[in-house]
């Protein structure tokens, strides 16, 4: 019997993007598109198996083995640093780590720190350190724009798409971090173990990537 | 706050009765298999002064170290492997013994991991190394011996992958890049980072030739047909040398019959980059990491003053005890085989029965202040494989022999 194949997915346009993919390759993805309340998701026939989970636990979850692949953006992979091998990259899901705040150097929050407000703690704090710039960081779940604007943080370290918010806040990008997009991450042990069948998909996805590039130009 | 009297620090771990009955069974299964390989086993202090891990080419990041100080201020560190100090004693106390030195170790090995991973931080490795042997005949012996160690323990479906440090040494020299450069190569390599090489060498804005050759290497992993696409690849001497010493290792192998257990991968780099020719790791489609990692070190043991061809491996009993477990081994605690009960005034008696059933290697407890039907009740519980109770008329044993 074939091994099973195990995908992590984060809930939301990423996995709708990759499910498009993988239905060009022929897999039936019915089953994780209608997830309902269900967590783990199959297509039987081809012994893949899906999990739907939250994004940031996408790296957890192929670090540790119980997924074999996962789909996540390079955001999100470079915040959890965990030793996980990138072999695509999807080129959906695009967008940029900034950092943003007002473009005139207004009045700082405080002399003392320069204050980063951010969902990405790590990934602003080997910013700033490669800088040798001391920061203090503020971690933030959510709506993070608010930090200047409210003067809690002097910048924010965010992923930036179309700037619209940032814009709708008075806020600018001051600084690119990093090109972001969603990547195909492999656990190390099964990129061999399982070698015949995610060499498989690995190429077969490559195969659509390199498609739909040519489609879009 | 309240004082942590029931906790025990982050990273570290308690090993039960369950499973630490299996670790000392598969600690002893390996001792004996490095003995009768020819390996002394040593121990060295759980301390070391950091000035012996201190030097960037070993690949231990200052803050993966656990450091305290002595009395005089100077800084020591929890050992974070044990090859080091093999190394330091081959190049210090046991500099007069003869060659080769074979030594091995079942002994722990600490490592900060810091932020928030959840990894242990304190793990058993059991090891060996043979040091003042250059032949790839040693190399063999060496990963054989790793397979045997995995065999040995009950593990199934495991792959020991080889990859050689030379080649990537050899591939970088190939394309002209400097040893910083080839640095960042190592990192993406490792992350088998397609796309983060493609962007480096955009970047560095080398010959398409070269760029493609090099984008090869994170693929460069699978049977031994990778070796024949490799040679297609480069023609530099030392990734030619490199690429006969793997198929003259995987020669010597298949005489030990251990071929069905090899795969490669030319793109593996491990974290210490101490090692200079084939290295190895072994995996389990059952584990997310690898529980082996080894290879030969030549330019180790100079860096201790003495130049010596050296090669090794450890083995986490830690993840092979997940391993197994994840394949379906028990972790019960080990039931007694006799619980001893006796009537009153009849203590000597079940000494002396006792005693004489540990003489014959079975496990025999006593049970105090207990009747014949107590004592049942607990055999029917599962607390030992039978009684036997004592009075002054004789004994009874339970359950009743046929």
């Amino acid at each position: 019997m074939q091994d099973v194949i195990t995908l992590a997915l984060a809930k939301g346009r990423l996995a709708e993007q990759t499910f498009t993919l993988l239905e060009n390759l022929g897999i039936d993805c019915s089953e994780p598109r209608q997830p309902g309340r269900q967590l783990v998701l199959w297509d039987r026939k081809n012994n893949l198996r899906f999990i739907l989970v939250k994004p940031s636990d996408v790296p957890t979850y192929v670090d540790h083995g119980v997924a074999d692949l996962g789909v996540v953006g390079k955001d999100t992979l470079l915040e959890s640093g965990r030793p996980l091998y990138e072999v695509l990259d999807l080129t959906f899901g695009q967008c940029k780590l900034c950092v943003a705040g007002y473009a005139e150097a207004s009045a700082p929050v405080t002399r003392a720190t320069f204050r980063v407000a951010t969902k990405y703690p790590r990934i602003a704090r080997g910013f700033y350190d490669g800088k040798g710039q001391t920061i203090e960081i503020i971690e933030l779940h959510g709506s993070v724009e608010l930090g200047p604007v409210i003067g809690l943080s002097d910048v924010i370290l965010d992923i930036v798409e179309s700037g619209s918010t940032l814009r709708a806040n008075g806020l600018s990008v001051l600084e690119e971090v990093c090109d972001v997009s969603a990547r195909l991450v492999c656990n190390r042990v099964s990129l061999k173990t399982k070698r015949e069948r995610i060499r498989g998909l690995i190429d077969g996805l490559a195969e659509q990537v390199r498609r739909m590039k040519e489609e879009q130009t | 706050m309240e004082p942590r009297r029931l906790q025990i620090p982050t990273g570290m771990q308690d090993t039960l009765p369950g499973e630490c009955a299996r670790k000392r069974r598969l600690e002893q299964e390996v001792r004996r298999l490095f003995f009768l390989s020819g390996y002394q086993e040593v121990e060295t202090p759980i301390l070391e002064y950091y000035d012996a891990l201190d030097d960037p080419t070993y690949g231990y990041r200052p803050e993966h170290v656990w450091k305290t100080f002595d009395s005089r201020g100077r800084v020591l560190a929890l050992r974070p492997d044990s090859t080091i100090p093999s190394v330091r004693l081959a190049a210090g106390r046991l500099r007069e013994e003869a060659l080769p030195l074979r030594l091995c170790y079942v002994q722990s090995a600490n490592r900060y991991v810091s932020d928030s991973l959840s990894l242990l931080c304190e793990e058993t490795q059991a090891g060996v190394e043979l040091m003042g042997e250059s032949s790839p005949m040693a190399d063999a012996e060496v990963i054989a011996l790793a397979i045997e160690a995995l065999r040995g323990a009950g593990l199934k479906d495991f792959q020991i992958e080889l990859g050689q440090a030379g080649f990537f040494d050899g591939f970088m020299q190939e394309a002209g890049l400097t040893p910083e450069q080839s640095a960042v190569l190592r990192e993406l390599t490792e992350q088998k980072n397609t796309l983060g090489m493609q962007l480096y060498l955009e970047k560095l804005d080398v010959h398409q030739d070269v760029a493609r050759r090099l984008m090869r290497l994170p693929r460069l992993y699978g049977g031994t047909e990778v070796l024949d696409e490799a040679e297609a690849l480069t023609a530099h001497p030392l990734c030619r040398e490199a690429i006969a010493g793997l198929r003259s290792i995987i020669g010597y192998l298949t005489e030990y019959g251990c071929a069905s257990y090899l795969t490669i991968d030319l793109g593996m780099v491990h974290q210490a980059n101490y090692y200079s020719g084939t290295i190895f790791r072994g995996m389990t489609a059952d584990l997310g990491q690898p529980l082996i990692s080894g290879g030969r070190y030549d330019g180790l043991p100079a860096r201790f003053g003495r130049a010596l061809p050296a090669t090794g491996f450890a083995l986490s009993l830690k993840l092979l005890l997940m391993a197994l477990e994840r394949q379906g081994a028990s972790f019960k605690p080990p039931v007694p085989d006799e619980l001893v009960g006796f009537a009153p005034g009849c203590l000597r008696q079940a000494v002396e029965y006792a005693e004489s059933r540990r003489a014959e290697g079975c496990s025999a407890v006593l049970l105090y202040d207990m009747t014949m039907d107590g004592m049942a009740e607990r055999i029917r519980r599962g607390q030992a494989r039978r009684g036997v109770y004592l009075t002054q008329d004789g004994c009874l044993c339970y359950p009743k022999e046929d």
